[in-house]
């Protein structure tokens, strides 16, 4: 027990006959060698702390700036997809508007399947002697019957075999003019017939 | 992270400078260096921190010189003051807090030392032991000096334009790298011996505080000796004489060990020339056997079934001095009565009556540098 106490109890085993004040100035050599060396030491951590860092806000820019790279990508990639979203949605709307045009289209068909027919009807239908046609159309439902009498009574007569047929509900006599042409007189006529 | 240390001991007539670098428990020797002081500095060397200018002027000159010519490091460098000029106090204090524990020595040294303590330049070291309560006491060491001696020393070496890192002792030294190789198992009581080229030194340690020490001047056992049996009856009657006045009027437990260290550490002879006359076992404390051990370890660290030690620190040479020091090493030579030097014979065998130490022998020099080497061990 106490061989092992005796060995933690340093000797000392040294002198120094120096004059105090070298003695002196050498403690404070050391002194200002010992303060230098944590000085140099202490810049040391800094520096390497400062490289460490910077190395840091290196890597952390690298990253924010490839991570803003994805989002351009991802933006990029977002109105891509918004573009065709949009365009899916313009075609259904496409698809539905010609949808839309086509059974007017076909409604139109119809309609004037159901015109020709009418016109026919009309072709077909006898007319008086004095008169004849020069034009039949149709504009917004309605046709216009252009065409040419020597009387007034055969445009009269005409008139009233139309609305004995009951194809129309109203007939109107929008205009009528006398025409002379190589020394024959004649007029002609319009008629507004509604369905 | 590795840090490079210089020592120099400048020792009467010698300068001795290594340089190393610790580099985690690794010590890498990278250069060292022994040279001699020209003549005009040796007159002052001696008594170097009471000089005239002009002394101290030559040494500076021959350390920038050194550092020059050898590209020493100027980093952390490390010195001692001679150990005429430093005054050593024992005591003992119970453990208190660092602080208060600066405080009590200070009152200790202003008690024992002869000089007012703004005259004195101190430090300490210090043990801890355990005492009979089964709290511990310190063990101090103070170690005193006058403030002039130890400014002289800084502005010699300023003029060398070097900025002193610590002056020690060279006890410390020899105390710190006995610590380092031995640590808590060099023994309760035991004696260091360092030969040096014109001096020895005798430490005494207790409880491993140094309990004694005493320089022996100016004794030149290269010179002044015949032979290794001679300078082994010196050295011997040295030690005898030393631990004689050291237990007069003292009952206390015989000393263990000698350790010993410098310029015949290596030599068997020697060492069994001064344990049969102090019948003391003698061990030796050598650059060279550090250098040896740490190869064993590393060889150990190899083999897989004895890698259970723990990391001891180890001590290298590095790759270009390894390179020189094996270049460079010369073959052991004889000195004889006469003192002539001739070369070994073939067979290789050193004869009894030699004295192996040769100046120029890079291995030779580092076994004279551990007390400089011992500033830098531990640092």
């Amino acid at each position: 027990m106490a061989k092992s106490l005796l060995k933690n109890k340093k000797n000392k085993t040294r002198i120094n006959l120096l004059p105090l004040s070298d003695k002196q100035n050498i403690a404070k050599r050391n002194k200002a060698i010992f303060y230098l060396i944590v000085l140099i030491c202490y810049i040391f951590i800094l520096a390497g702390y400062d490289y460490l860092i910077y190395n840091d806000i290196n890597n952390k820019r690298v990253v924010i700036f490839n991570l803003n790279q994805k989002l351009e990508i991802i933006k990029n990639n977002n109105i891509i997809y918004t573009t065709i979203h949009k365009a899916v949605l313009n075609k259904e709307k496409i698809e539905t508007s010609l949808k839309n045009d086509s059974s007017i289209v076909n409604s139109l068909k119809s309609l004037k399947t159901k015109e020709y027919k009418k016109f026919i009807e009309i072709i077909k239908f006898p007319m008086p002697k004095d008169i004849w046609l020069n034009s039949l159309s149709s504009n917004n439902g309605n046709f216009l019957i252009n065409g040419n009498s020597i009387s007034f009574s055969g445009i009269s007569v005409y008139i009233k075999n139309l609305k004995k047929m009951k194809i129309f509900k109203k007939i109107y006599l929008s205009g009528i003019e006398k025409k002379i042409k190589k020394g024959n007189n004649y007029y002609t006529f319009n008629l507004e017939c509604k369905f | 992270m590795s840090k490079t240390f210089t020592a120099i001991i400048i020792d009467y007539n010698y300068i001795k400078i290594i340089e190393a670098v610790k580099k985690n428990k690794t010590y890498i020797i990278n250069n060292f260096s022994l040279d001699r002081l020209n003549q005009n500095s040796i007159n002052n060397t001696t008594n170097y921190a009471n000089s005239k200018n002009i002394g101290q002027d030559l040494i500076t000159e021959e350390i920038k010189k050194i550092f020059g010519l050898k590209q020493f490091s100027k980093k952390n460098v490390f010195t001692v003051l001679n150990d005429d000029y430093i005054n050593t106090y024992n005591f003992s204090l119970p453990e208190i807090p660092e602080p208060d524990l600066s405080k009590a020595i200070e009152y200790e040294v202003k008690k024992k030392s002869p000089f007012p303590i703004s005259q004195i330049v101190y430090d300490y070291i210090y043990v801890y032991q355990p005492n009979e309560d089964g709290r511990y006491n310190l063990l101090i060491t103070a170690y005193t000096a006058k403030k002039e001696y130890s400014e002289q020393l800084v502005n010699l070496f300023a003029g060398a334009e070097i900025k002193l890192k610590s002056i020690e002792s060279k006890t410390i030294g020899l105390y710190n790298a006995n610590l380092f190789i031995y640590g808590n198992k060099a023994g309760l009581h035991y004696l260091i011996i360092d030969v040096n080229l014109i001096s020895i030194k005798i430490i005494i340690i207790y409880k491993n505080t140094i309990i004694f020490e005493r320089n022996i001047e100016e004794i030149n056992i290269i010179q002044n000796t015949k032979n290794i049996n001679e300078a082994g009856e010196i050295i011997g009657a040295e030690i005898q004489k030393t631990v004689d006045f050291y237990y007069a009027g003292k009952s206390i437990e015989p000393i263990e060990k000698i350790y010993l260290s410098g310029v015949y550490s290596s030599s068997g002879m020697l060492k069994n020339i001064i344990s049969n006359l102090t019948n003391i076992s003698v061990e030796t404390m050598s650059i060279i056997e550090l250098l040896n051990n740490s190869t064993d370890d590393n060889d150990k660290k190899t083999d897989k079934n004895k890698n259970n030690d723990k990391a001891k620190p180890l001590i290298k040479l590095s790759s270009k001095l390894n390179k020189k020091i094996y270049k460079k090493k010369l073959p052991a030579k004889n000195i004889y009565n006469t003192g002539d030097v001739i070369d070994i014979e073939t067979d290789n065998q050193i004869l009894s009556n030699s004295i192996p130490y040769d100046e120029n022998n890079l291995f030779d020099i580092l076994d004279v540098m551990l007390p400089a080497f011992g500033l830098i061990l531990g640092k």
